[in-house]
């Protein structure tokens, strides 16, 4: 069996046949018209064929071409990243602006693993500090400095 | 003729405002930041700061941008030539001979070299704007739905034409910008299309967040996994000034750069970029010392910066005129007038003169701002070359995060953010550039209701866009480009360009 050598083109040929088939699924209930009067579905229908089309020509054309493979997924900044703005997103409404800063921050800064503890929080003090002034209080955001169920 | 000076002295006096001042430096002076420091650039910065935008004046917030656009070409001479590091996409060329006249002790000189020619540029540049924009605004008037139609394709032809990475994965992007750009209602019906029960996503996807998303959160990834090493040049910087030596051959260059950078940043997918690349090609061939470039030639420290500056200026022709984002950070910038309310396109002259010409008189000012910004304040950037990533890249974070939530005070775009940090990490590793999906996306609308039209007027018949002389003409002009690429002999040549900058 022919081995895919293009293994880069392969993933992304296969990510858009996967978001060509999810688009199809999500708009089969839609009315497509025809090209004169064009219903809502039209335009995303002729966008998802195109998609797999595009994804099967990558897909067949990394069969044939040279070794290339996609730089290793390093997990460390991946996990740590993704970790920082899930907190933050479910963090901000519960536990005020400051305290969701200096979570997402710290967790952020943990992706690098040039990372020492004592920076880490320091900055992420700082950032704390710093955003409420900005953000509170220079531009008028409206969120809680205090986590929900203080006072 | 009297028109445009009319109009460029009452934008003159806007852009003088003290508000509209205060943010052309603002601008100009992250600007100069972001270009100066390596892993964070101005699409990102732009993508950032949107969110803030919505809470200033149209025409503040755009001189902001802007300054923030032709401001980090400037800065990112400054660590090209100091530390070998391009700040920016367009330094890259800088770091060949710029950083090689560092190295034999003229960093001041180079600096100097740098900064003037991008004043040079950039005043060229203005002028250029103010005299081509209106007439290519009024041509652009009497355009129809087919010839809109015919001109948005031409212009994401363009930006996949110049992308890195493959043709066919770029065209991927582009189409999968168009895709994204369907979610939410129907505008003609009010049906809901692929919001999935989210109500929060019956506007579409927020365009602040995809663009936060893949450019600062997905770059955050990516740079986290490689270690960083940064060697600035000890020493002295020498006088920042130059010799009349340089100057006489400094100026030739940084002439015909200029020339350079203004023709190829009005082309739909142009800007800073391409156009520094073009000028250190050409100042290369016309040299009588070719053997000298690599070395510390000053032409080809001079033709480059000049020509990124004025790339990156009249790059905002086509959005001006038009209402084509020529490039990603254009888009941004299209995204920006959105969220004001202010439909880009060739109307705005009319509609809003205060803010077509403030925008362009603006950047004179803007200019003589970061000359004084980047030359007498040299020591300031050159301690901030030496912050490590890890203590800014936490910034970007938390900034994407609340900027993000600024949008519906609510943690739903918060979601679109990281999922599309993921997508954008993930496209890094698939080497796919952002640009056509943004620049897609944000035309999506535009392009299927000008389609609708064009299918309407002609009754279903799709020869329209041939049948048209303007469409048909533009229509030609993309399908040359991308025979141009995919022909053998020019698609080495562009790899090869690709490859050399990495």
């Amino acid at each position: 069996m022919i081995r895919p050598r293009n293994r880069k083109d392969l993933s992304f040929g296969i990510f858009l046949i996967v978001v060509g088939i999810g688009g199809l699924l999500a708009i089969r209930n839609l009315n497509m018209g025809s090209i004169l009067r064009m219903g809502p579905g039209w335009m995303p229908r002729a966008l998802c064929f195109l998609l797999l089309l595009i994804g099967a020509a990558l897909g067949a054309r990394s069969f044939f071409m040279g070794e290339e493979r996609v730089t290793a997924v390093q997990a460390r900044p991946v996990i740590f990243t993704i970790l920082s703005v899930v907190f933050f997103a479910l963090g901000l409404p519960l536990l005020g602006l400051p305290l969701t800063v200096f979570g997402t921050v710290l967790l952020a800064a943990f992706g690098d693993y040039e990372t020492r503890l004592i920076e880490a929080l320091g900055l992420a003090v700082l950032l704390a500090v710093g955003c409420a002034l900005i953000f509170v209080e220079g531009l008028g955001m409206t969120v809680n400095l205090l986590p929900v169920g203080l006072f | 003729m009297f028109d445009v000076l009319g109009g460029f002295w009452s934008g003159l006096m806007a852009a003088s405002q003290p508000e509209n001042l205060l943010y052309c430096f603002a601008g100009a002076l992250v600007g100069t930041l972001i270009g100066v420091l390596p892993g964070i650039g101005p699409v990102t910065a732009v993508a950032l700061l949107l969110p803030i935008t919505f809470h200033l004046q149209p025409l503040a917030a755009l001189i902001m941008l802007a300054g923030i656009y032709y401001g980090a070409q400037y800065g990112g001479s400054t660590t090209a030539i100091l530390a070998r590091l391009p700040g920016e996409n367009s330094s890259i060329v800088t770091c060949l001979d710029g950083f090689e006249m560092a190295r034999r002790g003229r960093a001041g000189p180079a600096l100097a070299t740098a900064a003037l020619a991008s004043l040079f540029a950039g005043v060229f540049a203005t002028f250029f704007i103010a005299l081509f924009a209106p007439p290519l605004a009024s041509v652009a008037l009497m355009f129809g739905p087919a010839e809109y139609f015919s001109l948005m394709v031409l212009g994401l032809v363009a930006v996949l034409v110049l992308a890195s990475g493959s043709l066919l994965s770029a065209l991927g992007m582009a189409v999968l910008g168009l895709f994204l750009s369907t979610i939410g209602m129907d505008v003609n019906t009010g049906t809901p299309r692929m919001t999935m029960g989210f109500f929060e996503l019956s506007e579409g996807l927020d365009f602040v967040a995809v663009a936060m998303g893949v450019y600062a959160i997905g770059d955050v990834m990516s740079n986290l996994e490689t270690r960083e090493g940064r060697a600035v040049i000890k020493g002295g910087l020498g006088r920042l000034w130059i010799t009349m030596d340089d100057l006489r051959q400094g100026l030739p260059a940084a002439f015909r750069g200029t020339i350079i950078g203004s023709m190829l940043g009005i082309l739909p997918g142009g800007g800073a970029m391409i156009s520094s690349f073009a000028s250190y090609a050409v100042e290369k061939k016309l040299s009588r010392t070719p053997e000298k470039f690599g070395t510390g030639a000053i032409q080809g420290l001079a033709g480059p910066e000049a020509a990124n500056n004025a790339g990156a200026q009249t790059s905002f022709i086509p959005l001006l005129t038009l209402g084509i984002p020529s490039n990603a950070i254009i888009a941004l910038m299209a995204g920006a007038m959105l969220i004001q309310g202010i439909q880009p396109g060739p109307q705005v002259m009319h509609t809003d003169p205060i803010l077509f010409w403030g925008l362009i008189a603006s950047m004179l000012i803007g200019n003589a701002m970061l000359v004084v910004i980047n030359l007498p304040l040299i020591g300031v950037w050159v301690s901030l070359l030496k912050v490590p990533y890890r203590l800014f890249f936490p910034a970007v974070v938390i900034f994407s995060c609340i900027g993000a939530y600024s949008l519906t005070n609510s943690s739903f775009p918060v979601y679109i953010l990281l999922i599309f940090g993921v997508l954008g990490y993930a496209f890094a590793k698939w080497q796919c550039e952002p640009a056509p999906l943004l620049l897609a996306f944000i035309l999506g609308p535009l392009v299927e209701e000008n389609l609708r039209r064009a299918m309407l007027l002609s009754r279903g018949d799709p020869s329209i866009f041939v049948t048209r002389p303007i469409s048909a003409s533009l229509l030609a002009v993309a399908l040359l480009l991308l025979l141009a690429v995919i022909l053998p002999g020019i698609r080495k040549r562009r790899d090869e360009a690709f490859r050399e900058a990495q």
